[in-house]
């Protein structure tokens, strides 16, 4: 059996290149899993606050 | 002769002060944890994959490191491993008594879904990668055998939390080629998620292949249950999984960029570190006892009969990969 370990300094090089990914890509992967849901939804209800607050008394 | 007498005596001299550095250096690591424990943390619950790896790897590697500390397993599941990784960087001594192996996702997750992490896995000192895996996507044997029959029919999944594999990639192919997966989030571990296939309260679950191995190896190359998809660089050479789709390979064009990214990580598996701020002795000490740990013929042994199946490609990591949109 060949276990093929990768040494700390490998392991390093490959996490700072990872963090080196194009933004598109992320934001299209966040979206995608679901992670910014929260955050549109938050969005939302400011508008209606802020519509709520903005509206003629 | 008399330039080479001198040269001789200082490289003599040199070699020797080097020696006593060295000396002296070994010495106060091994001083140090002297007494102590080393804690080697996992996110996950006992009997899951992440466990009998850090198991595993515990029992060998304690008994090298310097000073003969006490060497034990901490498991500190919750948010998908999350919980574990933001208490070892941001609460656990940095003194070189803490070690993690972080969920895959981790290093990834910081990137796309911050919320919640408060590390910073390009800081952390890294000191070796266990294994490459493949992260697949599992169902009853009785409830599909595709994943086409994935997209006519819903189909439950049970997942950790939003942090794990567990949910990423049947989200990940409800969104990119509409499978019905149900994902039902709140199950602690791979094994309890089997579990709850077994009892038929859920159908499916995602996770790497080699907690199968672990957890039901009996059901594995059975009618039990099928594997629709894998992530990872490069098919599984488990012959029991030979023809199983690559996720890169079944999404859309406009989603490959995203299946490459969530399929990086998984080569990168079983990552173990420690904090940063870790003086760079006790590291490099950490470092040496897991490189001799991998290279340990007990260790194997004892990997093998835990049904590791190590693997896959890890050449391809000799080089850091890079995406690009």
């Amino acid at each position: 059996m060949d276990l093929n370990y990768l040494s700390g300094a490998d392991v390093e090089a490959n996490i700072a290149s990872l963090m080196k990914t194009p933004k598109d890509i992320l934001k299209r992967t966040a979206d995608v899993l679901g992670y910014t849901k929260k955050k549109k939804i938050k969005e939302i209800i400011l508008d209606g606050m802020i519509h709520i607050r903005g509206a003629p008394v | 002769m008399k330039t080479l007498g001198r040269m001789s005596a200082a490289i003599v001299a040199s070699t020797m002060g080097l020696g006593i550095s060295t000396t002296v250096q070994a010495d106060a690591v091994s001083e140090f944890y002297d007494g102590k424990t080393v804690r080697f943390y996992i996110g996950a619950s006992p009997g899951g994959g992440y466990d009998v790896y850090m198991r595993t790897l515990v029992q060998h590697m304690g008994k090298r490191l310097p000073g003969k500390p006490n060497a034990i397993v901490v498991n500190m599941p919750g948010s998908g491993g999350v919980k574990a990784s933001n208490y070892v960087y941001n609460v656990a001594p940095k003194d070189g008594t803490t070690v993690i192996t972080p969920f895959w996702t981790h290093p990834l997750f910081q990137l796309i879904r911050p919320r919640g992490i408060k590390f910073d896995m390009s800081k952390m000192r890294w000191i070796g990668n266990m294994a490459a895996l493949d992260s697949m996507v599992v169902a009853m044997g009785n409830v599909a055998k595709t994943l086409d029959d994935a997209k006519t029919k819903e189909i439950v999944v049970a997942a950790s939390g939003k942090g794990s594999e567990t949910y990423i990639f049947p989200q990940f192919l409800n969104r990119s080629i509409n499978t019905k997966f149900k994902i039902v989030t709140g199950y602690r571990g791979t094994a309890k998620m089997t579990n709850a296939m077994e009892a038929g309260e859920a159908q499916a679950r995602g996770g790497s292949w080699q907690s199968w191995n672990v957890i039901r190896p009996n059901w594995v190359g059975t009618d039990r249950i099928s594997v629709l998809v894998q992530a990872g660089l490069a098919p599984h050479p488990d012959p029991n999984v030979k023809g199983v789709p690559m996720l890169v390979d079944v999404v859309p064009a406009e989603y490959k960029p995203i299946a490459q990214l969530l399929s990086v990580p998984v080569a990168m598996a079983r990552i173990v570190g420690s904090p940063p701020g870790i003086p760079n002795d006790r590291l490099m000490a950490l470092r040496k006892a897991f490189d001799a740990t991998m290279k340990d013929p007990a260790f194997l042994a004892d990997a093998k009969n835990a049904r590791w199946t190590l693997t896959i490609l890890v050449a391809q990591m000799s080089k850091p990969i890079s995406l690009r949109s």
